[in-house]
Parts: C-alpha cells; structure tokens; sequence
C-alpha cells in the first residue's frame, strides 16, 4: 500500500500539471476559440495567430532552413536563410503593402515577386507598393538571406479606408474590424506566471516521488542529483559569457586626447569620418570616433552612456550618424551573438532602460536572480560554443593542420558550405524560422518615439550638459540623379526634425546633397573614401562645429 | 501527441500520477485506457472511434473463435477483411487510385479519377497488425481469447506503443494487463534511463543529422558526394529517430510497470542483410516472418518456391512502410539482398577456402562494411519518394560534382559522424563487453549508482546539443 505522504504527493503532482496544461495551451486556446473564428469571421486578417511559444509562427512552410557561419545549417544566430509564409485574407480593395528587411529579401504575393529589399540599394525604410487584391486568400512568402545575425523583416499593410499602417506579425493579430482584444490580451499574459509557478510545482514534487523510488539512500539521492544539477557548469566552465568591457580603455584615451568633437556611429561615420582631417580643418582641434560597427540606436545610446559619459570630458558636441528610420527603431540589431558581444564590451553590466526599450524587459529582482541563475548554470550561454566547437572539429577532420594557413582554408571550405546551401541551390522545399518583426511603424514617427531610444539619449546629453547633433547620411543615390526621399520619408524627417527642435537638439540631414554622387560610394551606403567625404562634412556642418 | 513535445512530458507525469493512485488494477486499465485514448485523440478525436472499432471487432471475432469453433475459420477471415480494410482505406486507397488511373491513361483510356480526402490515422499501421495477431493467434489456439473487453482494448491502445509500435504479441503483453503491476526502484530507474537516451537520440543525434540529410535533399541539383552524404546523415537520423521512439515507449511503460519488446539490436553492426532484419524493427521482422512468411511455407519448400516467399514477404514490408513505390522498391530491394546473400553463401561454402577463423575479424569488418553500404543505398530509396528524382540520383556517378563538392560533403560527413558518435560508441561497447549487459536493459545492481550520472551526461548533452529544429518522429507517418 503506498505511503499516506506519496498518496497526497501524486495529488499535488496532478493539480500542478493539470495548471501547467492549461496555462500553457491557454493562449493557443483563446486563439482557436475567440481569435480565430473572429478571424475567419472577419474574413480580414491573419487567420491563425496566436501560439504557444512567443516565436513559433503560424506557416505553412516546412522546418527552418538555416545558415549558420561556423555552424553551417544548424544555427541561426549567424548568417542565415529562411522563408516564411502566412496567408492574407482582404476584402477586395486597393492595398499598400510595406516590407523592410535587414539584408536581401524578396516579399511574394500568390507566387509572385511583390518588393525586393536589397542591401546596398540605400532602401532602409520599407518600399511600398499598390496593390489591387481580390477577396479570398492570398499566400505571403518572405525569402530572407541575412548575414548579420538577429536579422529582422516587418511587413505592413495599408489598410483602407484609412489607411494606417498595420503590421503584420505572427504573433500579434492584425484584424482591424475585430474590436478591442485587450482582455483576451490580459488572461493570455496570466499565463506565464502561472506556467511558472505550477510548473515549479510539479517539478519540486515529481523529485520528492522519484528520487526515493529511484535509489534506496535519499541522501545519496541528492547528492548525485544536486551534482547533475551543477555538472554542466562544473563541466562547461562560464566561458565566454563575459566578454571583456573596454569601458575604461576608451575612458583613458579619451580623457589622453581630450576631444572637442566627439562621433558615434556605424560603419557609416567610419567610411566617412577620418579623424587626423577633420582634426587638421578645424585648426587643430582635436576629434575621436566611437564607431561600433553594425550598432544601430541601442548601441549609439550605450555607447554613450558608457563609453563617453563616464570619460568625464566635455567635448563642445557629440554628433550621432544616423540612416532613415533607423533611430526610432529599438530593436534593431540586438540580438545574435555580435551584437550580443558587442553589447557586453561597451556596457558593463545589464542596462535597464536598455533591456526596457530593446527586448522590452524589465530590470528587477527577479531578472537579477535569473541571470545570477543563467551565470551559475551556464549550459544555456555555452551551447553555441560547444556547438560551434563541435562544427570546427568536423571542419578540421576535413582539413586537418594548425597554422594559419589551415584555418584560412577551413574558413573558406565554410564558406563555400554556405554559398553550396544559399538560397539560389534550394529548390522548393524551403522553410520557416521563427522570425522577429518590428511592432511598430517606425515611418509613424510620432508613435514610434516615445518607445524608442531617442529620448533616452537625448536626457543623457542634457543631464550630462553635452550639446548634440543627429547626422543622416545620404543612402546610396541613383546613378541618375540626386537621392530622394519618399513623402512618407520627407514626413517621417519632418516631424524628426521638429521633435529635436523642440528638444534643443540639431540635425543635419544629407540626403539630395549634390555633392556626394553615386561615384563617391562603395559597397552599400559606405563612402569609398572618408578624405573625400570629411572636407564636405566640414563644409557642410561648419556651424555645428564651432 | 508526440513523444518530444511539452504536452507529453506534461501528460506523462500526469498519468503516472494518477495511474499510481488508483487502487486496484482494474481502476488502473481503465484509466490508462482513457488515458490511450485520449493520446489517440489529442490530434483527431475520431482517431480513437478507429481504434475503437478494430478493438470492438477483433474483441468479438476472439470470443466468437472460442464459442463456435467450426466457424472459426470464416470468423478470422472476417476479422482479417475487416482490419486490412481500414488499413487499405485509410493507407492506400489513394495509392491504389492512382495507380489505376495511371495505368489506364498509359493505354490511352481517360478516366474520372476520383481523390478522397483521407487523413492517414496515426499509428493505424501498429495497431491493426497487432490486432490481427491477436486474432491468428487465437485461431492457432496460441493464446485465449480475452473476455474482458477494458483489458482487450487497453492491449491494443496502450499509449506507449500506440503510434510506432514495438508491435507486442498477445502472450507479451496480455499477461501483464491482466495482473497488477508493481512499481519497484529498478524498474523506475530503467525506465528513467530509458527516457533520457531516447530523448537524447532523438533531440539530439536524429534531429541534428536530420537537418543535414533535409538540407542535402532540399538542394535543386546535389552532386554524387553530397547525395552519399546526406544518404549517410538520414541512416543515422531514420535509426536513432526510431530506437528513440521505441526507447522512449519502453521507458514510459516502464514506469507504469509494463515491460515491452526491443526493437532494435544495433543495426548498423549487422554483417548481413538477413542478420539486418534480425536487429531492425525486430517486431515487425518477427511479425512478417511469423504471419507471412512462415504461413506462406518459409524456406521449407523447394527454393523457388522459398525466394518467392522472401520476396513477398519484404515488398510487404515495404508496402507496410507508406503507400508508395519508393516504399515497395525498397522492399524488393533488401528482398534481393537476403536472396542474394543466401546464394552468395551456397556459393562460397563450395569453394576451397582458407579456414574462415583464421580471416576473421578482416572479414567481419568487410562484411559489415558491405553490409551498411547496401543498407545505405536501401534508404536513398526510403528517403526520396519521387521516384524520377530517386532514379536520376541513383544514376549521379563521382563524376557528376561541383569542384567544391567533396570537401562540403566530408565535412557534412564528419559532422553527422561527430553527431552519431554516441550511437556507434554504444554499438561497440554492446559488442565488446555488453552482451549481457546491455546498457538499455537492466544494469547489474552494483552499478545502480552509475545510472544517474549516465542520466545527467545525457540531459547535458540534451540541454547543450540539441538541435534548433526539433522534427515530428520519422514512424508517425507510417
């Protein structure tokens, strides 16, 4: 007969798991129940939406197809390759439909190409086009190839009569004639907590049962299953999770070279800005460049915080490079293992306005144990290492040796792993990833604002009494003619510039500038020459530089 | 309801639970059965109302064998007819009309071809062979019928096995629905060891050199060394894919203190076809020789005769595997290879040769080579359905590759080799020194303790080298 003490434990073990059953399929719950017959209803909007895992989406693609630098096919997080696809169900009408994406993309209506992003084009912001859609069901398909790592794509659609942008996600419902789901919104955000508290539950309780059964000493029980707890960070030393943060580097140096004019940006100020110039055309007054390449406004807002601020210098202005709508987009360009990395070198520690704005998580108690968890269990951190480590020991059984010379090639046989397995070579069996979109409308600048670092960056400057200026860099230009915004683009500048006005805060945008020809660039939106382009830069913003 | 998935590591426990709680057995098959059912159902509810029926009906055709003997025949053939009836609808009735249609426009005859929109019931492929079993068996007076009708039901729906199998005899399996299970540390601690290789395989090994076969497969134009490599990542997936499943069944039913048969004794080390079929889904092997091949007069019959048996036997078994030709070409294909291997074996016991012992472990190792190099090539059949792709793959020769190709394919190789290593390490260690002790069976009391720190390495690597991609099991579709 089995003990009193097991009896009550097998009940507690079956409430928790039945808590944990429901808060766990209650989001995919209320979608099949009220979202989706409202969907279908509607005959508008995603058909299917919600589900369990934040990031799954709903496709009816196949598993993700995936290139992963070192880890060729079996890791996003570096270069990867995907295709995503949803349906689309509008009334018969004139549609615009958005697409930005961060490297080449291809957007697709019913098999055919709609809007193409390229790197390079200078198209950071979402083209848009007219379309006319018949009522019924048209299949999007998203084919991305990102080489950057955290690649994101948003689609959006304009939506009649009033033509707001509504973005499409899948994890979000964009149904206009749906009402408010506000409500529905709330019990779903019930559910982590109570998945987390049943689910600590029954874990706690199904050892109590098990570890008895399983061994006859209990205490030797513990002890064995406590150092399985520990063996992975025992086996897996915490290495790597911590990359060394240069914060005091550059503090010494700038505070050796005492800088009047002080740059942050991307590869776009360093292929623009040379220092020793611009240094030399202003008499002699000396410049410093903070360029993180590939940050966007989260790292120049870091960069900031970090690396400028607690320098103690006053530079007479900070000047932050900026491309199209790049600075009222959070997220962008924060995740994967560079940005990651590079996060970590130019922040000493977990940011909480940071984390509020980029992931939109909250710095408290709680997440301090978690991570102080994730640093004592460092599986999680490790398992790229140990899967990319696992990726170079196949490549060095196929090209053996230990000099340069060797790893060079083993570098190269991965590239042409990747370029084997690009999308041109895939036939039609291709797939989804779970994908990250942009929530926002980051063209409706006055929405986007508010969430974004821009304001955070702007405080900073004004409690540290650091005058500023925002510089747009002129995307790549046409070979025939000047660069031109679009008029959502010349609206988005325009309430751009009046914001900073309103803050006190200067902006120069060079867009049009006639100057600076197709013949000045070279990949991309990069400059080819940075002596070139710095005596224009002095001409132009000559009055910011005083 | 898949095994990888969180809605069974929830439901597991769940059943555990309750399953321990009720008092007496006959609480306890009821519950599991609903439990099975519910399992059967978690996808399509009418799954269940299947199962129920071929349950309902091979139930009755037992009791009916037992009260009117002299109509026994007519009462299997009738039970027989019923299964593969469902089996043919629900498996090949499309096949079956697109064969016919094909035919008659090869003769020039245009025909209305009509599709039914069928949705293949999950693991009806398992069950109806374990029904019909049950009912050949009590025609043979092997077994008697059950009577009661829970317990029945509960034998041929019992959740572990339910949707891959192993595929369990009645004389297995019955007696232990019929008597009250006992739950003891060892079993528990099996069962629990059971689970985290399973997962480990599957998570870990299947997933993983799954993507690399998917992502050769996926490519327009693969060249000869690629296609061998991909070929080479899917034998690694098909088989840690399946023995995870039967390992995470046996674990499973372990902890609610049922034992079920092996399916598989380390394939890849047969040295022979036939000796392939003894370690590969050993219950549908045994299954197949024991309701086919042996009814159809086995080997002792003149040899003609016997090679005929074998044939159909294994395009029976490739015809079990999906209702497609690349299924029954695979079929023949290892059909021709037991044949060919019994040939070759009349063959060579006629000519003068050394004495065998004193060649052996060289021979063993070129027999095993050939072996699993034939093997391979069975599964580049399995693994693409379009038979034109299937042929124009089977025609690409070393020569047909991109400059680059060889080192993409060794290094895909390598990596699918790095990822199996722990398949291949148990295989050998089984072969050296686990005869008796085999590590998915019992351990020897003495190293009880050794358990859990194996059950940690395995939930490490789970944590660490699972794949981004987890996939449904490769058996669910059969």
């Amino acid at each position: 007969m089995m003990a009193k003490r097991h009896r009550i434990a097998l009940l507690v073990l079956v409430a928790a798991l039945a808590g944990l059953l429901v808060s766990l399929n209650l989001a995919a719950l209320v979608n099949r129940l009220v979202i989706a017959p409202r969907a279908v209803r509607a005959q508008q909007g995603w058909r299917v939406c919600f589900s369990g895992p934040a990031r799954s989406l709903p496709v009816d693609g196949y598993t993700a197809f995936l290139e992963g630098g070192s880890r060729v096919g079996l890791n996003p997080d570096f270069h990867h390759v995907v295709a995503w696809s949803a349906w689309f169900v509008p009334e018969t009408g004139q549609y615009k439909m958005g697409f930005a994406a961060d490297g080449t993309a291809d957007l697709w209506l019913d098999g055919r190409p709609v809007i193409r992003v390229r790197p390079g084009t200078g198209s950071r912001h979402a083209p848009e086009r007219w379309l006319a859609l018949r009522r019924g069901v048209h299949l999007l398909r998203v084919e991305l190839d990102s080489a950057s790592g955290g690649g994101e794509f948003s689609i959006g659609v304009r939506i009649p009569p009033l033509m707001r942008m509504k973005h499409l996600e899948g994890d979000m419902v964009a149904m206009p004639r749906l009402g408010s789901l506000d409500t529905w919104w709330w019990i779903m955000r019930l559910a982590r907590p109570m998945a987390l508290f049943s689910g600590a539950l029954a874990m706690s309780v199904l050892l109590y049962l098990l570890l008895p059964l399983t061994l006859a000493h209990r205490s030797l029980a513990v002890s064995v299953t406590v150092l399985l707890a520990l063996a992975p960070s025992l086996l897996i030393p915490d290495m790597g999770r911590r990359e060394p943060y240069i914060g005091p580097m550059v503090h010494r140096e700038l505070a050796r070279r005492q800088p009047q004019f002080v740059f942050i940006g991307n590869s776009m100020l360093w292929s623009r800005i040379d220092d020793n110039l611009l240094s030399h055309l202003l008499g002699g007054v000396p410049t410093y460049s903070i360029v993180n390449f590939g940050g966007l406004s989260a790292i120049h807002y870091l960069a900031l915080k970090y690396l400028l601020i607690p320098s103690n210098i006053h530079p007479r202005r900070v000047f932050i490079f900026f491309r199209g709508t790049t600075l009222v987009q959070p997220s962008m360009r924060t995740t994967g293992p560079y940005y990651e990395a590079l996060i970590r070198r130019i922040s000493p520690g977990p940011d909480a306005e940071f984390e509020r704005l980029a992931h939109g998580r909250r710095v408290s108690v709680a997440s301090g144990l978690r991570l102080a968890l994730n640093r004592l269990f460092a599986v999680q951190g490790n398992r790229r290492s140990v899967r990319d480590a696992l990726g170079q020991a196949a490549l060095f059984m196929v090209v053996p040796g230990l000099d340069n010379e060797h790893a060079k090639e083993r570098q190269q046989l991965l590239a042409r792993v990747n370029e084997r397995f690009g999308l041109k070579n895939v036939g039609a069996a291709m797939d989804q990833e779970s994908m990250r979109s942009n929530a926002r409308d980051p063209l409706a600048f006055r929405s986007a604002v508010n969430d974004s670092f821009l304001p955070a960056i702007i405080r900073l400057a004004r409690e540290h009494d650091l005058p500023l200026a925002f510089i747009r860099v002129q995307e790549r230009p046409p070979a025939d003619g000047l660069m031109q915004d679009t008029p959502e683009m010349q609206r988005f500048m325009a309430d751009l510039r009046s914001y900073l006005e309103q803050n006190n805060v200067a902006l120069y945008d060079f867009t049009g500038d006639p100057e600076l020809p197709l013949a000045m660039y070279g990949q991309g939106d990069h400059i080819r020459e940075p002596k070139e382009y710095t005596p224009i830069f002095f001409k132009r913003v000559r009055t910011l530089l005083q | 309801m898949s095994f990888n998935s969180i809605p069974y590591l929830l439901f597991l426990p769940m059943v555990f639970a309750v399953y321990w709680l009720l008092p007496t057995r006959m609480w306890q098959n009821v519950f599991l059965l609903a439990a099975s059912y519910f399992f059967l159902g978690f996808v399509q509810p009418w799954f269940a109302l299947l199962i129920l029926a071929v349950s309902s009906v091979n139930y009755l055709a037992g009791l009916a064998m037992q009260r009117w003997p002299r109509q026994k025949r007519l009462v299997l053939v009738s039970a027989l007819v019923f299964c593969l009836g469902v089996l043919g609808y629900f498996k090949y009735a499309n096949f079956f009309l697109d064969n016919v249609a094909a035919l008659f426009a090869a003769l020039g005859l245009t025909t209305f071809r009509p599709s039914l929109a069928v949705i293949l019931p999950v693991g009806i492929s398992f069950y109806t062979f374990q029904a019909l079993a049950y009912s050949v068996d009590v025609y043979r007076k092997r077994t008697e019928p059950q009577r009661n009708f829970i317990d029945f039901c509960l034998f041929i729906s019992f959740f572990p096995q339910l949707v891959a199998g192993p595929i369990e005899r009645s004389g297995d399996l019955m007696p232990q629905v019929e008597n009250r299970r006992r739950v003891t540390p060892a079993r528990i601690n099996h069962g629990l060891m059971l689970l985290c290789w399973g997962f480990f395989k599957k998570m870990v090994i299947a997933d993983n050199t799954g993507l690399i076969a998917y992502k050769v497969f996926s490519l327009t134009d693969p060249g000869f060394y690629l296609v061998w490599t991909g070929v080479f990542a899917f034998a690694i997936q098909i088989l840690a894919d399946f023995w995870a499943y039967t390992d995470i069944a046996r674990g499973s039913a372990l902890l609610l203190g049922f034992r079920l048969s092996r399916n598989f004794d380390h394939p890849y080390f047969a040295t022979s076809p036939a000796d392939f079929w003894r370690r590969w889904h050993m219950s549908l092997s045994y299954w197949l020789r024991d309701y086919v091949y042996i009814p159809l007069g086995g080997s002792r019959v003149g040899s003609a005769r016997a090679a005929g048996n074998i044939m159909i036997t294994f395009l029976l078994s490739g015809l079990w595997h999906g209702a497609s030709w690349n299924f029954v070409l695979w079929g023949g294909y290892h059909g021709l290879l037991v044949l060919g291997q019994r040939g070759l074996r009349k063959l060579v016991l006629r000519l003068p040769l050394p004495d065998p012992g004193r060649l052996r472990p060289g021979v063993q190792g070129a027999k095993w080579l050939v072996t699993f190099v034939l093997v391979c090539i069975g599964w580049l059949m399995f693994r693409v359905t379009d038979t034109d792709r299937l042929f124009g793959l089977l025609h690409l020769a070393p020569w047909h590759a991109g400059p680059d190709e060889a080192g993409i394919a060794a290094y895909l190789f390598f990596l699918s080799l790095l990822y199996s290593l722990p398949i291949w390490l148990h295989g050998l260690a089984h072969l050296r020194w686990m005869r008796h002790h085999r590590l998915g069976d019992a351990l020897p009391d003495r190293l009880l303790m050794a358990r859990p720190l194996l059950m940690g390495l395995l939930l490490l690597g789970i944590l660490v080298l699972r794949s981004p991609e987890p996939s449904t099991f490769i058996y669910f579709q059969f």
